[in-house]
């Protein structure tokens, strides 16, 4: 297993590099200047010569990514063209926050979707079965922003039960308010629901169909000790991979929800910094969310070996 | 095979029972309010994008904006000369730093009288804050978004002081009052030299700024802790100010919160405890918290103006913000392809006359917006714009502009593209045609509808527009100046913001029209409109600049399109005394709750 984590770690780093290679060369490909986007309709030539001077646009492209590497291996990862702060402090600012809501979320809609998506299958082609999946349907195939709006119609503007907002500021500030979290949170998890109790339900009738559901029953195990020691385990070990995959969400993927509840977190750093050209942050944000997919992604496969002891991981 | 749900109401039950029990506590802590005590607390939405995140007076291109300049500096450092009363873009005395300026010697000497302000600190403001700042400008120009070449602080000679509050400028030549007053001293904010004249945080002050490197070491010092916004409401540096308002809290997302300066020598003192700006991610966002009661100044997007009664129902009072403004499309005339067209003034009226902006006004801006006429805005009132602009020259008329392209030599083909089968000027080769690519700001539907309008009218002059639809820093980015040796393909643009009249409130156009200036993009360059806007730069009175706008109205330069409101704010019935200044700028002094 360690080698194979360590294998798994150098792959990572590569794959992590080949990432910043194509989006910083993609970025750079774009049309219209730098410079032009940052300083507004007012910048002059020589302002505009001056500030492709100050950041090195000037340089042959891969004059320019060394420099951002180099620069990037030493722990400094810019400063935003134009948010005036470091690309450092950004993402300390506001990686947490995307990190609470979407963390929350991802949680608490596995929380509910497991037990769901396990009755569903106990339970199949029964009124049970369909009522949830109907739910499930309808929640998945709701437009976020448009639930959202919906929520935040009912119950801030006309019962005045939840805020209209998330909370703002910061970390501590957020976690002492919890009220506002509770729309953006539900937003994100009543789509996320549908999403893992349909995973948890096939995988669950996939399972129960198995040998040894009936080799268990048969030398006298209850229905309960099946249920919960051999089948919900292994029905448990696709959502693993699932959840593994769901960190560069919970890194960076709350853009809408952030939009309409006036949430400032990774997903609005990132197109902000998008529509700006500000190229610092952009990779910035695209370490992050890459360092994070290959994280979720060895995680998922670390778990699914300590769930399957049929899985190992060794040469050959 | 199926089984029996093991325990199945415990699981259910307990579900249910944690998701109930946090709605709960949820619901005790749910709402949001603010409870006014003494003076209160005012909250103003900002609109997104907009948020304040540059303290220090010399601003960078990057962060040259109103956000930063006229709602967030100015409530800390008052410039000599604010502009903005009434509602219209004239002085403001009352929050203005120094006396009207006096000016003499056949306009080439300006003497200042500072009022008897003082510091947060105690310390008087005097001209040696004034002088620091100039040195620091003098050092730094090429990093001062405002700075022009032959502009501030290339055009003061000397400065003479007579006593700690007076100063007289030596200029260079001679200016004229207004331009000068508007254009070049009300953009200066005194600086505390006492506070500020130092080259490391732990460092003396001195006076560094005396030299051309002391300054140039102040100045780099100044930034680099202007690069610490989160900072900017501990920092000490930035809690001596001559303004109304002190920054108590302020965030990297833009929040910011400022209490009264309770040694502000301005005669308009705040009656507020607290003021707060509110940034918002989107207008989306804006209008749920505007609707559920939770900002005291906010403001409607275009598109959901229907919702004005109903809030004017829940109390709040619908007024749009008149701004201080121009819109337009500019011309590429460098266009290797169509250069030679748009050169030809018959061709600009004729495309001119098939924009029919009061039609947009009434219908595509629900009838908040107003024709831009000239390069002088017609709204707000001001004693600025000319009778002849005020009429505009141009009104809608295709059939007269079909006839002006048929007497010059074009064969009309509606829906199509016309073509030039006689004499149609200097470069229009025959055979040519009207066809022309335009190239607009995406996310915006009123002006994605203006250039749909102006497509399917322009069609029956037989000028063909083909439309391309790009997101707003790529449309800015590529309707630059063409350079020799480089492609040059954009031929009319139309990034839909215009061109607003803030920080240099004399709308002069020296920043537009001016040949070879930055931000005249399409290298429009007439010597007669050079000549009128130096006129307006450096002769007295009003007549130059009737002169200059009414030939730039006549010419076309650019097509003028419809202007429309800064934003449709909504502004709660309980908060007296706002008023909208035309520059943007906010005086939360004036403001208070009524009970």
């Amino acid at each position: 297993m360690t080698a194979y984590l360590i294998r798994r770690v150098v792959q990572a780093v590569i794959v992590l590099l080949l990432v910043t290679v194509i989006v910083f060369t993609m970025l750079h490909e774009l049309p219209g200047g730098t410079a032009r986007a940052v300083l507004g309709e007012r910048a002059t030539n020589d302002s505009i010569a001056q500030f492709n001077a100050e950041h090195g646009l000037n340089n042959p492209l891969p004059v320019q990514y060394w420099d951002w590497l180099s620069q990037t291996l030493q722990g400094d990862l810019g400063f935003s063209y134009k948010q005036n702060e470091s690309v450092a402090q950004l993402l300390s600012e506001r990686l947490p926050k995307t990190a609470i809501l979407a963390g929350i979320s991802v949680l608490l809609a596995l929380v509910i979707a497991i037990p769901l998506g396990f009755l569903q299958a106990l339970r199949r082609n029964k009124p049970i079965d369909y009522a949830l999946t109907g739910a499930a349907f309808i929640f998945y195939s709701t437009p976020a922003f448009w639930l959202a709006l919906v929520l935040i119609t009912v119950f801030a503007i006309h019962w005045h039960v939840f805020p209209a907002q998330a909370p703002q500021g910061s970390v501590s500030n957020i976690l002492s308010q919890p009220s506002g979290l509770v729309l953006p949170v539900a937003t994100i998890t009543l789509v996320s629901i549908a999403f893992y109790s349909r995973y948890v339900r096939s995988s669950t009738l996939e399972n129960l169909m198995q040998d040894y559901v009936r080799t268990a029953r048969s030398k006298g195990a209850s229905t309960s000790r099946i249920a919960v020691r051999h089948v919900l385990r292994n029905a448990l070990v696709p959502v693993v991979t699932l959840v593994g995959l769901s960190l560069p969400f919970v890194f960076a993927g709350t853009l809408i929800s952030e939009q309409i509840f006036n949430y400032p977190g990774m997903g609005l750093l990132f197109y902000n910094a998008a529509v700006a050209r500000d190229y610092p942050v952009l990779l910035g944000v695209t370490l992050v969310v890459g360092a994070a997919t290959v994280l979720g992604s060895l995680l998922a496969d670390v778990c699914y070996a300590l769930l399957d002891p049929r899985v190992r991981y060794v040469k050959n | 095979m199926t089984l029996p749900i093991p325990r199945r109401g415990r699981v259910a039950a307990v579900v249910l029972a944690v998701t109930l029990s946090l709605i709960a506590a949820a619901v005790a802590g749910a709402g949001s309010s603010h409870r006014q005590a003494g003076g209160g607390t005012a909250t103003i939405a900002l609109p997104p994008g907009t948020t304040p995140d540059f303290i220090f007076p010399i601003v960078d291109g990057a962060h040259y904006s109103v956000a930063n300049i006229e709602q967030f500096q100015r409530l800390m450092y008052r410039p000599l000369y604010m502009y903005g009363k009434n509602g219209k873009p004239v002085v403001n005395d009352a929050a203005s730093l120094a006396n009207p300026p006096v000016f003499k010697k056949g306009n080439t000497q300006v003497t200042i009288t500072l009022k008897s302000y003082n510091w947060s600190d105690g310390k008087p403001v005097t001209a040696r804050d004034f002088t620091f700042l100039l040195n620091l400008l003098k050092a730094s120009k090429k990093n001062w978004a405002a700075y022009l070449p032959g502009d501030i602080p290339d055009n003061v000679k000397a400065v003479k002081i007579s006593n700690p509050k007076t100063f007289t400028l030596i200029l260079d030549r001679a200016y004229s009052p207004i331009w000068f007053t508007g254009n070049q001293l009300s953009q200066l904010m005194p600086i505390p030299q006492h506070v500020w004249d130092k080259k490391s945080a732990s460092g003396p002050v001195g006076n560094y700024d005396t030299t051309t490197a002391g300054a140039t070491a102040v100045y780099n010092f100044l930034i680099g802790e202007a690069k610490k916004p989160s900072t900017y409401a501990s920092n000490p540096l930035w809690q001596v100010v001559d303004g109304p308002w002190k920054l108590s809290a302020y965030r990297t997302d833009g929040y910011a919160a400022f209490v009264p300066n309770t040694r502000y020598s301005g005669a308009v003192k705040p009656k507020l405890d607290k003021f707060v700006e509110q940034p918002f991610t989107s207008a989306q966002a804006e209008l749920n918290v505007l609707r559920s009661g939770g900002v005291d100044y906010g403001y409607l997007p275009q598109s959901e103006v229907a919702q004005a009664k109903a809030l004017q129902a829940q109390g709040y009072t619908f007024s749009p913000w008149i701004d201080w403004g121009i819109n337009y499309m500019p011309f590429n005339f460098a266009s290797p392809t169509v250069g030679a067209m748009f050169k030809q003034l018959y061709v600009r009226q004729a495309m001119q006359m098939v924009i029919d902006q009061k039609g947009y006004v009434r219908s595509l801006l629900k009838g908040f917006g107003w024709p831009t006429y000239g390069p002088v805005p017609v709204q707000p009132s001001n004693p600025y714009v000319s009778e002849f602009v005020k009429a505009g020259p141009y009104d809608y008329n295709p059939g007269k502009a079909a006839s002006l392209l048929k007497s010059h030599g074009w064969t009309i083909h509606p829906d199509g593209a016309s073509e030039c089968t006689g004499s149609c000027g200097p470069g229009v080769k025959k055979g040519a045609k009207l066809e022309f690519k335009l190239i607009y700001a995406s996310g915006d539907t009123t002006v994605s509808q203006e250039v749909q309008a102006w497509k399917s009218a322009a069609s029956k002059i037989g000028v063909k527009l083909d439309l391309s639809e790009a997101p707003f820093n790529q449309v800015i980015a590529a309707a630059a100046p063409c350079k020799s040796g480089q492609a040059c393909k954009w031929e009319i643009a139309f990034w839909g913001g215009g061109w607003l009249y803030g920080v240099n409130p004399i709308p002069v156009g020296d920043q537009q029209f001016l040949c070879g200036a930055g931000a005249n993009f399409g290298q429009y360059c007439d010597s007669t409109n050079d000549a009128n806007i130096h006129g307006v730069q450096r002769q007295g009175g009003l007549g130059p600049m009737t002169r200059f706008q009414n030939y730039m109205a006549k010419e076309l330069p650019v097509l003028w399109v419809p202007y429309r409101p800064y934003q449709l704010s909504m502004i709660k019935k309980t908060l007296k005394g706002v008023h909208q200044s035309p520059i943007l700028s906010l005086t939360p002094e004036d403001w208070s709750f009524s009970k």
